[in-house]
């Protein structure tokens, strides 16, 4: 134990300063199926688009209209505010690459 | 339907031509003869009316002074049309015109050159006229295009042709000319055969109209046939013609005999519909008067004559009578008829049938014909310019003499002179208007040329339609004139009479035929107006409108709605330093999932352990494996107890050899349960079928400290846990095991109740008595089974503190009870002379049966006494003695000796009894209870908690102390001393509160008030048996039970008899 610890200890300020880059869902109540697709596609589309958070947006709502029905909406941005009504079953709120947040939700 | 050309007009003009009515001379005389030329078709002959009545005549040709040389002063007046027929002129190029225009008093003004085919005009049009006979105006253009000739010189050419087709036929023999198939639709189907060779006056007149008006040939239009016709002439019976046409006046022609009624000329074959409509006709026939014509025509068609032969009025059937004989007459006899209706003002309708015969050729025509070939002149045979049926009156004599001739009377009487006297006049269709020396520039030659084809039209007779419409200016006129207010409510004329008026009219007016055509019409029309244009007032009082309308229904909306899929609102806020804090949790937690990955590898043994306590503890999955974790857990404690058991069957103290009468105890096991550790053992049991099996209740001796209780089952197999457990709410006091059913287990509460347990069922709990079945109001001390009664079922006993011992018998489902008796005080009489009777109850505290007889038991109580008792006797002991000075803990009988029995008490002794005593004191009555004495007694030091004989000696016992000792006595070595004394609980504090000898193994068990139960196993010295016996060890167990009791007996009878002796 006792060598173990300073270990950690060590990672931890290491870690503090390294920037996070994966993608951290922040709530979703979508079914694990469907997470899954949704956060992969938020990743491509953000790394696609990493200048263009509009595009992002756009790449992500129509393929989300493609796969699972008409009428999501996408928001990607560094900062914003929301409150949104959504379907159930249908929201997907996420983090990724330390500094964007993806919202992601039907409502038609 | 114009009203010039109306078929209506057009028939009635036909009909005046051929068919003028014999009757009204006068009339006849006013109407428009015209006589055709057949054979050239063209060419058309008007007879000029006569002098009297020729300015009268509205219908003959204005032209006519060109064509009528007899009368040529007349037609001046007439000349107001300036149309000049061409084609007429043409048609008469063939010869014949020259002779006509010589005839005629003026001379032609101009002639057209004859035309000369060319060989492929010629060609040309002969393939045409294969084709058709009569072709139509387009197509008579078209060939008149391509082959650049005038359509007149076609049209010419064709009726040029056609008669000399015709002409050809009849020299062939036959009958009738065949061109004319009925499917031609084209002109007059039905030519009169009389005809023959000829065209028909109709044809030739409506091919010469047509010219005129080109483009609209009322014949060709119009589809024919006789029996089309006879359709319409039975159609016309029906509707009166004036009810057909209801917008026109109609006016009839001057001539008509009927004025204001169209005169329809039907020309049918023998069709059945027409002889119908004739025999109807016929049958409705009035005294009208019809004519009845036999109208003879010469072969040569040179002159068309009409005789009046009679007027009659026949019947079909007298007509078809009459036919053969005229048919015998004339030469030939056609088969047709011509049907001349009339619509009469009253409606009737006279048929007349109208025989043409071909009359043999009468010399008249011939001899006026200049050209014998070719009958092309036309004579008028009007001799003296009135009507042509005059004129061939004589002719007729001849042939229809036979009959009785009904002559007009006013008809003319010539002679005969003035019968053949001739009229050559020649009718010709030149107009004599026309230029003939028209010169034209032609470009294509670019000379001047003279043209060849001047259109020219000579009309030799027009007739103005009879009808006016109503609306026109004219009818407006007329009417004014004649003081109509209006067309619809004009009132009826009266009708009777109106044609004389009209007649009278008509001669009167002469020159106005316009007018009194219209004034016809006019009457005409107010009589149509009067038949048909009643309109009929509705009922106002009673009247329903027929027409309904159905009930619509009422819309509905239906819907439905399907609930919208659950929705949620969620909401947030995204900032860089929320996203890094996010960041920083999730990935401390994932640091801290890294940390319990690394980590199991230390914990595993833990983990392995917390995983058997599960295991252990949790019931349903266990319970699957139970029996192979039953045995699994038997194995390790083999293995662990390993060297207890080893003592418990081998070991045997050495050293009990060399000390006769001493004895050691071994502790084996320890049976100890967590939850009962602070619990005190109240009974112990050993199954009686199980002998490594035991039970154990747990309760507490405390009043202060009552809780809850337990009731364990161990086996010496598995020492480290009990084999089944029981927790109850109150304390258990005692138990006991049936002997027979080592499952049913009877037990005693420390609230009073008893109950009774099933160790086999899960649940265990069979029954449990209540406040209201009897249940103890004190603790029971002591439960004990008894053998099953009479009906089989089984019972227990218990003893309370309450002084009650209770019977329990469990019937099927439930537990009866029955109080025994009641531990009355026995003294309690004897305190009574203070006059306060109370009945103080003893509290029982120990009972035990009598191992042989079964109604026999000895109760311990509270206060020390001993009774005796007997399950016959509820109300009284068999006996009853002070036996200790503190409470009874327990009474067992000798298990051999039937009379002995042990007790201990609270008072540190323990005493051995002998019933048999009782007879003895019995007799000592007046000794006090205390007198009685036991045969031993043993002091112990302590309270002895119990006391248990052992089983396979009538002279060993044990007792158990509150200072945690064991003694052991054996009577048979040593009256006076324990074999062993020995020091069983752990602590020395710890009170032993029972024990139980195991029936089969040199083992006893004892219990103690910290819950613990333990196992000691007798050393030899303590379960010596008779030694003389040891060969018949085998022996049957009654001879041994008999050795028990004598050594016991041998024992006795020495502590007896001191007493005895003293006694």
């Amino acid at each position: 134990m006792a060598e173990v610890v300073p270990e950690e200890k060590k990672e931890a300020p290491e870690s503090k300063a390294r920037i996070h880059t994966y993608p951290l869902i922040r709530h979703s109540d979508m079914n694990d199926e469907m997470k899954t697709e949704a956060m992969e596609l938020c990743v491509t589309a953000c790394e696609k688009f990493a200048s263009n958070n509009e595009n992002a947006a756009r790449m992500i709502k129509e393929t989300m209209d493609k796969k699972f029905g008409a009428s999501w909406h996408a928001v990607v941005g560094e900062g914003f505010g929301f409150e949104l009504t959504h379907e159930m079953k249908n929201l997907l709120y996420m983090f990724f690459g330390g500094n964007m947040a993806i919202c992601v939700w039907k409502c038609s | 339907m114009p009203s010039a050309y109306s078929i209506d007009s057009i028939l009635g003009k036909a009909e005046r031509k051929l068919s003028a009515i014999p009757d009204d001379v006068e009339i006849m005389r006013n109407s428009p003869s015209v006589i055709m030329c057949p054979q050239t078709s063209g060419c058309m002959s008007v007879q000029s009316p006569s002098k009297d009545s020729n300015d009268r005549s509205p219908g003959a040709s204005r032209n006519g002074e060109n064509y009528f040389d007899s009368s040529p002063e007349k037609s001046e007046n007439e000349e107001k049309h300036e149309h000049s027929h061409e084609d007429l002129n043409t048609s008469l190029s063939d010869g014949e015109n020259e002779e006509s225009g010589n005839a005629g008093n003026k001379p032609r003004k101009l002639r057209r050159s004859r035309t000369t085919f060319t060989t492929f005009q010629l060609h040309q049009l002969e393939r045409a006229f294969e084709k058709t006979q009569y072709p139509d105006v387009f197509t008579r253009e078209e060939l008149a295009l391509r082959l650049d000739l005038s359509e007149a010189r076609v049209q010419v050419w064709f009726q040029n042709r056609r008669a000399k087709w015709r002409k050809r036929e009849k020299t062939l023999g036959r009958e009738s000319p065949s061109f004319m198939q009925r499917e031609g639709g084209l002109g007059l189907p039905d030519m009169p055969p009389s005809h023959l060779g000829y065209q028909s006056p109709l044809e030739a007149y409506w091919s010469n109209r047509m010219t005129n008006l080109p483009g609209l040939n009322p014949l060709l239009s119009m589809p024919h046939g006789s029996a089309m016709l006879g359709n319409m002439a039975q159609y016309f019976n029906k509707v009166s013609s004036a009810g057909l046409f209801p917008n026109y006046f109609q006016s009839t022609a001057p001539g008509s005999s009927f004025p204001g009624i169209p005169h329809m000329y039907m020309r049918t074959g023998l069709s059945d519909i027409s002889a119908i409509a004739q025999a109807q006709a016929a049958a409705a026939l009035s005294s009208q008067l019809v004519g009845r014509f036999q109208v003879s025509e010469p072969e040569q068609g040179l002159d068309f004559r009409r005789h009046l032969t009679k007027i009659q009025q026949v019947t079909l059937d007298q007509e078809v009578a009459q036919r053969p004989g005229g048919g015998a007459k004339t030469s030939r006899l056609r088969g047709s008829c011509d049907v001349f209706f009339s619509n009469e003002i009253g409606h009737r309708i006279e048929a007349s049938t109208i025989k043409h015969t071909n009359m043999p050729p009468k010399g008249v025509p011939a001899k006026a014909k200049p050209a014998p070939v070719k009958p092309k002149a036309v004579r008028p045979k009007a001799k003296d310019g009135d009507d042509m049926t005059d004129v061939d009156g004589a002719d007729h004599d001849d042939w229809v003499n036979t009959k009785a001739l009904v002559k007009p009377d006013d008809q003319l009487e010539l002679t005969e002179q003035e019968l053949k006297e001739e009229f050559t006049r020649i009718l010709t269709a030149n107009n004599p208007h026309a230029p003939q020396n028209i010169v034209r520039y032609s470009f294509k030659e670019r000379q001047y040329k003279q043209t060849s084809s001047v259109d020219q039209l000579a009309i030799h007779f027009a007739l103005d339609g009879n009808m006016i419409h109503k609306e026109s200016d004219e009818a407006q006129r007329q009417r004014t004139k004649l003081g109509i207010p209006d067309a619809h409510v004009e009132p009826a004329v009266s009708e009777v009479g109106e044609p004389v008026s009209a007649a009278a009219d008509s001669e009167d007016r002469g020159d106005e035929a316009k007018e009194e055509a219209g004034d016809d019409a006019g009457t005409q029309a107010a009589s149509g107006s009067e038949g048909g244009g009643n309109k009929k007032l509705t009922n106002q009082f009673n009247y329903s409108e027929r027409a309904s309308q159905t009930y619509n229904n009422p819309y509905r909306e239906r819907g439905t709605a399907t609930e919208p899929p659950p929705r949620a609102v969620f909401s947030g806020n995204v900032t860089q330093w929320e996203i890094f804090d996010a960041y920083q949790e999730d990935f401390e937690k994932q640091e801290k999932n890294k940390e319990k990955k690394v980590i199991p590898g230390r914990k595993e043994e833990e983990k392995a352990r917390k995983r058997l306590t599960v295991t252990e503890t949790s019931g349903d999955d266990v319970s699957r494996i139970a029996k192979a974790a039953k045995i699994v857990e038997r194995m390790v404690n083999q293995n662990s107890y390993d060297d207890i058991a080893q003592d418990f069957k081998y070991w045997e103290d050495p050293s009990d050899e060399y000390r006769d009468n001493e004895g050691t105890l071994l502790p084996l096991w320890r049976f100890s349960f967590e939850k009962a550790k602070k619990l005190a053992v109240t009974s112990l049991c050993w199954n009686p079928k199980y002998t490594d099996l035991f039970a154990a209740s747990f309760g507490s001796y405390d009043f202060m400290k009552q809780g809850n209780g337990m009731m364990l089952f161990y086996s010496l197999k598995n020492p480290s846990f009990p084999e089944t457990i029981y927790e109850t709410d109150s304390g258990v006091m005692c138990l006991d095991v049936h002997p027979e059913h080592p499952y049913m287990v009877a037990v005693g509460f420390y609230d009073g109740s008893v109950g009774v347990y099933n160790i086999e069922k899960k649940d265990g709990h069979l029954h449990r008595c209540t406040a209201k079945n009897g249940k103890h109001t004190d603790p029971v001390w002591q439960v004990r089974w008894q053998k099953d009664d009479l009906e089989n079922n089984h019972n227990f006993f218990s003893i309370s503190s309450d002084g009650r011992i209770v019977h329990w018998t469990i019937l099927k489902n439930e537990l009866t009870y029955q109080d025994v008796i009641k531990l009355a005080m026995p003294d309690s009489a004897a305190e009574g002379p203070d006059g306060t009777k109370i009945t103080t109850i003893g509290c029982g505290t120990a009972f035990d049966f009598h191992k042989k007889n079964d109604y026999l038991f000895v109760v311990g109580t509270e206060e020390g006494k001993i009774h005796t008792c007997s399950k016959a006797y509820s109300s009284q002991f068999l006996d009853s003695m002070d036996a200790h000075n503190m409470a009874v803990y327990k009474v067992r009988w000798n298990p051999y000796h039937p009379d002995i029995y042990i007790t201990c008490s609270a008072d540190w002794t323990v005493k051995i009894w002998e019933r048999g005593n009782k007879s003895a004191s019995d007799k000592s009555d007046a000794m006090d209870a205390s007198a009685k004495k036991p045969l031993f007694t043993f002091d112990l030091n302590n309270s002895v908690g119990d006391v248990a004989w052992a089983p396979y000696s009538s002279t060993v016992f044990a007792a158990v102390t509150a200072d945690g000792k064991l003694f052991c006595y054996d009577l048979s070595v040593n009256k006076y001393e324990p074999l062993c004394e020995q020091m069983v609980a752990q602590k020395k504090k710890t009170k032993l509160t029972h024990l139980e000898f195991n029936p089969e193994h040199p083992i006893v068990i004892v219990g103690d008030e910290r819950g613990t139960v333990t196992s000691c196993k007798l050393s030899p010295n303590l379960r010596k048996q008779p030694k003389e016996k040891k060969g018949a060890q085998a022996v049957d167990p009654s001879v041994r039970e008999q050795a028990e009791i004598a050594k016991l007996d041998k024992i006795l009878l020495m502590v007896r008899d001191p007493t005895e002796n003293k006694g």
